[in-house]
C-alpha cells in the first residue's frame, strides 16, 4: 500500500486513515439524513400513511445519525467544533418537545395587521384569523381590514405573576375536583378584568386601533372576535368564546380582556376538561375588525350538511347586523340555492322579521323594531344571492372544504365576508356511494397513474399550460397549472392554483413543497402532461387515485369538500410539520458567511451541512495534509485540464512510487473510477475554455451574492482533492463557484457498487442556478440515476450496476462536470433547459452513452412474453407487433424455458407468479443460457423480497401491474438496445 | 384517450376489516378504501375487532402488529383459525420489519411497512380482491 511509506511513524498513519474512515461515515450519515428529510416532507403531502410510531422512529433515527455526524466531525477536526454538540442537543430537545406536543410558541409581535396574516400563522393568530388572513390575500376586496392581537400578546398578559398563579391554582383545583367550572369562570374572569395588560401590549393595541380610527375621525366600531390557539379539526372551540360587537376605540383594551377572559367561560372549561386539556395551556389571539354598517346579514352553508347529494347551498338572511341570525333568534329568510352555475334559487321561505340590530354611535349596537309593512319583504335579491354564492364557492375551493360563512351586505349592496370556517358534514353521508362511482366512470380518463402525487386531494378547473417563454402575473383559483418543469419560479402562481401538474420534477421539489403547504393537489413527474392537457381544457384532477378526468365531475368535487377527515384535522400532520421546522430548513448555506457557525445551526439540516462542509474543509486546509510529515500521502495528479488536483491514497489507489517524483501521472492511477471520470472531464468539448459571457443582470447578481467570496478568491482557488483506493473514489472539486462531489465504489461485486454525485453552487441568480440543476437532473435521469433536486442542489445516486456500466457513468459525470461548469450563466429561461440537455446528449466530442444510444437497432427487436393469463399475452402481442417488434408468447413457463434454450431473444417479459416455474426461475435460466438478454419482470404488486432477489440476479427492470403499455414499450426498446450492444461487443471481442 | 381500468368493477363487494390502535390509520384508510368501493369496518381496539371477526368473516383483514392484547400476531392466528379464507395484511413500523417477517411465516399474506404510499396498499388490496373474485367464480 502506498500509504505505509518507509520511515513514517505508524500512529500518524493510523490517525489520518481513521479520519478518512470517519469522513466516509459522515458522508453516509449525511445522505441518510437527507433521505429521511425528503421522506418526511413528502409524507406531509398525504399520499403516505404514517402514524405516531413513525414520527417517534423518525425522531430517533435523526437523533442517532446526526449525533454520529457531530462526533465524526470532531474526531476529524480534533474537537474543534465541540459547540456543535450544544446546537445538536438544542435541536434534539425541540424535536422531542414537538413530539410530546409541548409546543414552544414562535416569536411574533403583539399585533399583526390582517393584511399580513397567512394560513401558516395559525400558531400566532389562531386558526380562525389565519384562515381569514389567507382569504383576504386571495380574495382582495371581499374581506374587511383589521388586525390581530397575537397569542404571544396573550402569553405576555398571562405571564404576569398574579394571573399565572391564579390560572395554576384554578387548574389544580379543577383537577382535584375542588372547584366547579362555574366558580373557576367567575374567579378567573374577575382576575383578568382587574389586571392591566402589559404596557407593550397596551401600546400595540392602541396604535393599531388608531391607525384604523384616525381616517374616520374616531367614527368606527369594532367587532372583536376570539381566535383560540390550538384549535384544529378535533378540537374546535366554535361558539364557546365571546365576540364583542360595536366596540369603540376607547373600549378596545377592555373588550380585548373580555374576549380573552372567555377562554375561561364555564362551557369552554368543561370542553377542555372533556378533551383532557389543562386550562394552563389555554391561549387566545383576538381579531379586531371595523364593523360594517350592514343593510342585511346572515349565514351561508356552501353545502346542505344534511343532504349534500342535492348539491345545494343554504343561505339565511335578516335585515341589519348578523347577530340575530348567528344567535338563532327571530325568523330570518331562508333560501336554498343550487350550486350549479348560474346558481338559481331552488326554494325560498320569507320569514317575518320583527327586529334588527344597528351600529349605533351611543350604545355600540342597538336593537330596533322593523316597521310592520317591511317585516315580510325578502331581505335580499336573487342577484345578490348569486354574487354571494359565487364568492363563497371560491372560498370553499380555496379552503378545500365545505364552509360555514358569516356574511353581510354593505350599504352599497356588495357582500362582505366576516368569517369562514369548515362546515362539518355527518360522516355517514360523506362516504362514496356506488352511484357516485358510476357517475365518475362515465367520464373519459385523460391520464392515469403517471408520475407521483406530491399533494393528495381533488380539484377541478381549467388547464393553463405554462409555456417556456412567458409566465402570467396572476391566475384565478380555477386554474389548473400545467408546466413542463417544477420550476420554483412558479411557486407564487401555484399557491393560487386549483391544482398543479408537471412533466418533470421531483415530489420533493420546492414547487411540490409549496403545494403541500397550501394543500393544493399536485402531481409531479408525469412525463407528458403538457402534451396531453391543453389550454382551456376543463379537467378534474383526482390526486388520490392519480387520475385526471376530462370535464368537471361534480361528484368528486363535492366529495372533496365534504370529507370529514381532512389532513389538517389530524394531529399527526400538525406534529410532523412542526417537527420539520426544526429539521429541514437550511439557514447556514454559505460557508463564507459570518453566520456559518455552530451556534447558528438551529436545525438538523444546518448541523449536517455545517459538519460536512467543515469535514471537507479539513482535507483541504487541515494541518495533517499541509504538514510535511503527511506530504507523502498527498500527491498532485497531473491532468490535461487546468485543474489542480491532489490525491490521497487510502489503499492500492496508486501504483508504487517510482523514484522520488511526488507528482503522479494518469498512468500511475490504479483507481478505475477516477480514471474514468478524468477521461470524461478531459474529453474534447467537455472543457470549453471560453468564459461564458455574462449578461449584466446575472453579473450584478453574482456580485452581490459573492462579494465576500471574491476576497477569499484573491488568495487563490482551493485545491481539489480525491481520496482514492483501487475501488473507492471520493472526489471534491471546486470549480470556480461550483462544488462537485463524487463518492463511488466500483468493484466486481455488483451489489456493492454505487455512485453518489452531488452538485451545487453557481454565481448567478437562483432562477438560473435552478434551471441548470434541472438540466443536470434530466441528464442524470437519462443515465438511470435516481435524482433528488432541491433548488440549485442536485443529489444523484445509482447503484448495483456492473463494473463497465459504472465506469461508463463515471465518465459521463466527468463530462457533465466540465460541461455544466458555466452553464448557469446561459440559463436565461426555461427553454434553455432542454437545449442544454440536447447539447449534452449529442455530446459533440464524446458520447457518454454510446453504450446505450449508438447501437444499430435496424434489426427487429425480438421479445419473448410469458404470462399464465392468455389475455395478457394476446394484448401485449397485439400492441407490440405493429411497433416492429417480433413477439413470441407463452402461457406455460416450462415451454418458455425450452424455447429460451433454442432461441436467443433480446428481451424477455415475464410474469412473476405462475404455476410451475416462476418468473424468478425463468430469469435464472435466461441469465444462464443467454446472458446478454434483458429480462423485464411484471409483478402484480410489490413483493419486496422477491424483487430484491430478482435485482440481485440482474433483472433488467420490473413493472408493477397495472402499467401502461407505452411504458412497457419504452422499456423494451431500451432493454433491447442494451442487449444488442452487449451482444455486438461480445462479437467484436471474439474477432 | 384511455378507458378507465377495471379497478372499480366489483361483482360482490369486498369486506375489509382494519385494526390499528392509532386513530389516524383507521381515519385515513376508511375513506380511501370506501372511495374505491370496498366495505370497510375499522377498529382501534383489537379486542373489539376480534369479537367482530368472530361473528363476521371478512375477505381481508388489515392489522397493525404492535397493539395491546390481542396484538397483530394473535389476531392473525385467531383469523386463521376462525376464517381461513380471510386474507391478512400486516402493517408494521419500519423498525419492526423482522417481527413482520415472522408474521409472514405465520401465514399472513403480505406485510407493508409504515410509512407507505397509499397507492402501494391500494395495489396490494386490488390484487387480493382480484384473487377473491376469481375464486368465487
Amino acid at each position: 500500500m502506498a500509504f505505509f511509506g518507509k520511515g513514517r511513524k505508524k500512529e500518524d498513519v493510523v490517525s489520518l486513515s481513521m479520519k478518512i474512515l470517519r469522513f466516509q461515515n459522515l458522508l453516509k450519515g449525511n445522505n441518510r439524513v437527507l433521505e429521511l428529510i425528503a421522506d418526511a416532507e413528502e409524507s406531509l403531502g398525504g399520499d403516505f400513511l404514517f402514524d405516531m410510531q413513525y414520527l417517534r422512529w423518525l425522531a430517533l433515527e435523526l437523533d442517532t445519525t446526526v449525533h454520529e455526524i457531530v462526533t465524526d466531525l470532531n474526531v476529524i477536526c480534533g474537537n474543534q467544533y465541540a459547540d456543535l454538540s450544544d446546537s445538536f442537543k438544542a435541536v434534539r430537545q425541540s424535536v422531542e418537545n414537538e413530539l410530546l406536543c409541548k409546543t414552544t410558541m414562535p416569536e411574533a409581535p403583539h399585533v399583526i395587521e390582517l393584511s399580513e396574516v397567512r394560513m401558516k400563522m395559525a400558531d400566532v393568530v389562531g386558526e380562525k384569523m389565519a384562515r381569514l388572513g389567507e382569504l383576504r390575500r386571495r380574495l382582495p376586496g371581499w374581506i374587511p381590514d383589521g388586525f390581530v392581537v397575537t397569542g404571544q400578546a396573550c402569553r405576555a398578559f398571562f405571564d404576569q405573576p398574579k394571573i399565572l398563579t391564579g390560572i395554576r391554582a384554578a387548574a389544580d383545583a379543577l383537577d382535584k375536583g375542588a372547584m366547579t367550572a362555574r366558580d373557576a369562570e367567575a374567579r378567573l374572569t374577575r382576575m383578568i378584568m382587574d389586571s392591566d395588560v402589559p404596557k407593550p401590549v397596551f401600546r400595540a393595541i392602541r396604535k393599531a386601533v388608531n391607525r384604523l380610527a384616525k381616517p374616520l375621525r374616531g367614527h368606527i366600531r369594532f367587532a372583536v372576535r376570539s381566535s383560540a390557539l390550538g384549535e384544529d379539526g378535533r378540537l374546535s372551540f366554535a361558539g364557546l368564546h365571546s365576540t364583542q360587537l360595536g366596540v369603540t376605540p376607547d373600549e378596545a383594551v377592555d373588550s380585548y380582556k373580555q374576549v380573552v377572559a372567555s377562554l375561561f367561560s364555564s362551557r369552554a372549561i368543561s370542553y377542555r376538561q372533556v378533551h383532557g386539556q389543562s386550562i394552563e395551556s389555554a391561549i387566545m389571539a383576538v381579531g379586531f375588525m371595523p364593523m360594517v354598517a350592514a343593510r342585511s346579514a346572515g349565514v351561508l352553508y356552501t353545502l346542505d350538511p344534511v343532504a349534500p347529494d342535492k348539491n345545494q347551498a343554504l343561505i339565511s338572511a335578516s335585515p341589519g347586523l348578523g347577530k340575530i341570525v348567528v344567535d338563532g333568534e327571530g325568523n330570518p329568510d331562508r333560501f336554498v340555492v343550487s350550486r350549479i352555475d348560474p346558481y338559481p334559487v331552488v326554494s325560498r321561505a320569507i320569514g317575518q322579521k320583527t327586529d334588527r340590530y344597528r351600529v349605533d354611535a351611543e350604545e355600540g349596537i342597538r336593537r330596533e323594531s322593523i316597521p310592520s309593512k317591511d317585516q315580510s319583504l325578502p331581505t335580499v335579491t336573487d342577484a345578490f344571492l348569486k354574487q354571494l354564492l359565487t364568492v363563497s364557492l371560491s372560498i370553499e375551493k380555496m379552503m378545500k372544504s365545505a364552509q360555514d360563512i358569516e356574511w353581510a351586505e354593505k350599504e352599497n349592496g356588495d357582500p362582505v365576508i366576516l368569517q369562514a370556517r369548515p362546515l362539518k358534514i355527518q360522516s355517514d353521508i360523506t362516504s362514496f356511494s356506488p352511484a357516485m362511482r358510476e357517475a365518475i366512470r362515465r367520464h373519459p380518463v385523460l391520464m392515469s397513474g403517471q408520475g407521483t402525487v406530491a399533494c393528495r386531494g381533488i380539484a377541478h378547473g381549467r388547464v393553463l399550460v405554462i409555456a417556456d417563454s412567458h409566465t402570467p402575473e396572476a391566475i384565478s383559483e380555477d386554474t389548473v397549472l400545467v408546466a413542463r418543469y417544477s420550476s420554483p419560479a412558479l411557486a407564487e402562481l401555484a399557491s393560487s392554483a386549483s391544482a398543479v401538474i408537471t412533466d418533470f420534477g421531483a415530489p420533493t421539489s420546492h414547487l411540490a413543497t409549496i403545494t403541500r403547504e397550501m394543500r393544493i393537489p399536485s402531481i409531479m413527474d408525469t412525463g407528458n402532461a403538457t402534451a396531453i392537457l391543453k389550454d382551456g381544457m376543463e379537467i378534474t384532477v383526482d390526486a388520490e387515485e392519480n387520475i385526471i378526468y376530462q370535464g368537471k365531475i361534480d361528484e368528486l368535487v363535492r366529495y372533496e369538500v365534504m370529507k370529514s377527515n381532512s389532513l389538517d384535522d389530524m394531529p399527526e400532520f400538525h406534529i410532523l410539520s412542526r417537527m420539520l421546522r426544526h429539521i429541514s430548513p437550511l439557514h447556514v448555506k454559505n460557508p463564507q458567511h459570518s453566520r456559518f457557525q455552530p451556534r447558528y445551526c438551529t436545525t438538523y439540516h444546518d448541523i449536517i451541512r455545517f459538519a460536512h462542509e467543515k469535514a471537507v474543509l479539513y482535507f483541504f486546509d487541515g494541518h495533517d495534509l499541509v504538514s510535511p510529515k503527511n506530504a507523502h500521502y498527498v500527491r498532485p495528479l497531473e491532468l490535461s485540464v487546468p485543474i489542480d488536483l491532489k490525491v490521497i491514497d487510502i489503499g492500492k489507489g496508486l501504483l508504487p512510487v517510482r523514484g522520488n517524483d511526488r507528482v503522479c501521472q494518469m498512468s500511475d492511477l490504479n483507481c478505475d473510477g477516477l480514471r474514468a471520470l478524468v477521461k470524461g472531464l478531459s474529453a474534447p468539448g467537455a472543457w470549453s475554455t471560453d468564459a461564458a459571457g455574462m449578461d449584466f443582470e446575472s453579473f450584478m447578481s453574482s456580485m452581490t451574492r459573492y462579494s465576500v467570496v471574491n476576497e477569499s478568491l484573491s488568495r487563490g482557488p482551493r485545491p481539489n482533492l480525491a481520496i482514492i483506493s483501487n475501488t473507492y473514489l471520493n472526489l471534491n472539486l471546486h470549480l470556480g463557484y461550483h462544488f462537485n462531489q463524487v463518492d463511488s465504489y466500483v468493484s466486481d461485486t455488483r451489489n456493492d457498487n454505487y455512485i453518489y454525485f452531488r452538485f451545487e453552487g453557481g454565481v448567478t441568480d437562483l432562477g438560473r442556478r435552478e434551471r441548470r440543476a434541472e438540466m443536470i437532473s434530466i441528464i442524470l435521469k437519462k443515465h438511470d440515476f435516481l435524482v433528488d433536486k432541491k433548488r440549485d442542489f442536485v443529489v444523484a445516486r445509482l447503484k448495483k450496476f456492473d463494473r463497465p456500466m459504472m465506469l461508463e457513468r463515471l465518465r459521463m459525470i466527468g463530462y457533465l462536470i466540465g460541461f455544466s461548469r458555466q452553464m448557469d450563466v446561459r440559463m436565461k429561461d426555461d427553454s434553455m433547459i432542454q437545449k442544454g440537455v440536447d447539447a449534452f446528449m449529442k455530446g459533440v466530442d464524446i458520447n457518454p452513452t454510446h453504450y446505450l444510444t449508438e447501437v444499430n437497432v435496424d434489426k427487429k427487436i425480438s421479445v419473448l412474453v410469458l404470462d399464465d393469463e392468455s389475455i395478457v399475452c394476446d394484448r401485449l402481442k397485439e400492441f407490440l407487433e405493429p411497433k416492429d417488434i417480433s413477439v413470441e408468447t407463452f402461457t406455460e413457463s416450462d415451454k418458455a424455458i425450452e424455447r429460451l434454450k433454442e432461441k436467443t431473444f433480446d428481451v424477455v417479459v415475464t410474469d412473476m407468479k405462475m404455476p410451475g416455474p416462476t418468473g424468478m426461475d425463468v430469469l435464472r435460466i435466461a441469465k444462464e443460457t443467454q446472458p446478454e438478454t434483458r429480462v423485464i419482470i411484471i409483478s402484480a404488486y410489490s413483493v419486496m423480497g422477491k424483487l430484491r432477489e430478482a435485482e440481485a440476479l440482474g433483472s433488467y427492470h420490473y413493472l408493477t401491474k397495472p402499467f401502461q403499455l407505452s411504458a412497457l414499450h419504452t422499456l423494451i426498446k431500451k432493454a433491447a438496445k442494451h442487449a444488442k450492444t452487449r451482444r455486438n461487443k461480445q462479437h467484436e471481442n471474439a474477432h | 384517450m384511455q378507458k378507465q381500468d377495471e379497478t372499480n368493477n366489483m361483482k360482490t363487494p369486498i369486506d375489509i376489516c382494519v385494526v390499528d390502535d392509532e386513530t389516524i390509520v383507521c381515519d385515513r384508510l376508511k375513506p380511501m378504501l370506501e372511495k374505491i368501493g370496498y366495505r370497510v369496518e375499522t377498529f382501534t381496539e383489537s379486542r373489539i375487532a376480534q369479537n367482530r371477526l368472530a361473528e363476521k368473516p371478512f375477505d381481508i383483514l388489515i392489522t397493525d402488529l404492535k397493539m395491546a392484547h390481542p396484538d397483530g400476531l394473535e389476531l392473525l392466528s385467531f383469523t386463521r383459525a376462525h376464517s381461513p379464507r380471510t386474507r391478512v395484511i400486516i402493517i408494521t413500523g419500519f423498525a419492526t420489519m423482522a417481527t413482520a417477517q415472522d408474521a409472514l411465516k405465520g401465514g399472513a399474506v403480505e406485510f407493508i411497512a409504515k410509512p407507505f404510499r397509499l397507492s402501494q396498499l391500494r395495489e396490494l388490496i386490488q390484487k387480493l380482491s382480484d384473487d377473491i373474485q376469481h375464486q368465487d367464480q
